[in-house]
């Protein structure tokens, strides 16, 4: 089971916190792509060419995931996803 | 009434005695003693301002190259009706100075660039990011860290907050929780979401210089207006940073 954890607008398409059995082999991108489907939100997170939007922020177990794989880091079961906006304004 | 032999500035300082009740004779020194650099007289800036002001910070430095325009005025709360037009950083010393006359206040009416970021912190003791822009807060990062001084974050959208605390060579910094710059334009805001924001930094910076409580290190705190909620995000730092690699490491 992955918990996918959801922030400010993100959470008003996923909801607060959500749990995701793993089917074989995932990564970062897969969790995404079917997410998005049941809640509509493929324009919210991916792009035309199916890969993760550049403002949505994505941490792997506190670590964004630019600094491990990007959308190809692998997902291993007890995983924590965080979804977050970028929130720049002073 | 406060009296303590040896401490000029603490004699007959009943306005600061609920404070110590709370942080101490100590802590209410050690906030005297500081000075605290606020990158920004906007939003987050002012309210930032107005409370380290209160509280007795010893020296606050503020930086800040704009003026006040009318848009400003929902949310910029140093700055009032009157001042539009003038030089945010006036603005602010005018007011900060009649909410405590005890308080040194600096103002520099410079733009944050990578010529000067590391110059402008580089006497402070603490460095409050109230900037509305990525590109500065990340030269105040990289600044902070090269100095080893600790950075409040806080940033704004809509109804939406974050705040997270820095300390150099201990902590995720910045750039390991926000490597992109997500280059935000005009945001949507209003004053409340600056004002629990910034509130929340300088409950962080108070904790910070009197050893009070925990901080909010290595955790991103969100606000959500919206939906009144306040969560948190565990963050790590980044082995490979390029802001903070290295930095706490003998």
């Amino acid at each position: 089971m992955i918990k996918v954890k959801a922030f400010a607008r993100f959470r008003e398409v996923f909801g607060k916190e959500l749990g995701v059995e793993l089917d074989g082999k995932t990564t970062v991108v897969d969790l995404l792509t079917g997410l998005c489907a049941p809640h509509d939100a493929h324009d919210i997170i991916l792009d035309e060419s199916g890969g993760i939007k550049k403002y949505v922020n994505i941490l792997v177990n506190g670590r964004h995931i630019q600094s491990l794989s990007g959308a190809q880091t692998e997902l291993a079961d007890g995983d924590e996803v965080a979804i977050f906006p970028p929130v720049a304004g002073g | 009434m406060l009296t303590r032999a040896g401490s000029e500035r603490l004699e007959g300082a009943e306005r600061y005695e609920r404070q110590i009740l709370l942080l101490g004779e100590d802590g209410q020194e050690r906030i005297r003693d500081v000075n605290v650099f606020i990158a920004g007289a906007g939003g987050l800036g002012s309210l930032s301002a107005i409370y380290l002001a209160a509280a007795g910070i010893g020296r606050i430095t503020i930086v800040d190259f704009d003026t006040i325009d009318p848009s400003n005025l929902n949310r910029q709360i140093l700055h009032w009706s009157d001042d539009v037009a003038r030089m945010k950083i006036d603005s602010a010393r005018e007011k900060l100075v009649k909410i405590n006359p005890d308080v040194e206040i600096e103002v520099i009416a410079e733009k944050i660039d990578e010529g000067n970021a590391s110059e402008l912190v580089g006497s402070s003791d603490l460095v409050v990011d109230a900037m509305d822009n990525f590109r500065a807060r990340y030269l105040l990062n990289k600044a902070a860290i090269a100095r080893n001084i600790p950075l409040f974050h806080g940033a704004v959208h809509g109804f939406v907050g974050q705040v997270t605390t820095v300390i150099p060579g201990e902590t995720a910094c910045l750039r390991c929780i926000f490597p992109d710059d997500p280059q935000e334009g005009v945001f949507p805001i209003i004053g409340a979401t600056c004002g629990v924001v910034a509130s929340i930094q300088v409950n962080e910076v108070l904790k910070y210089i009197s050893c009070t409580g925990t901080l909010a290190t290595n955790r991103l705190l969100f606000w959500n207006g919206a939906d009144a909620t306040m969560s948190e995000i565990r963050v790590e730092r980044d082995p490979g940073c390029v802001d903070c690699k290295g930095a706490g490491v003998n």
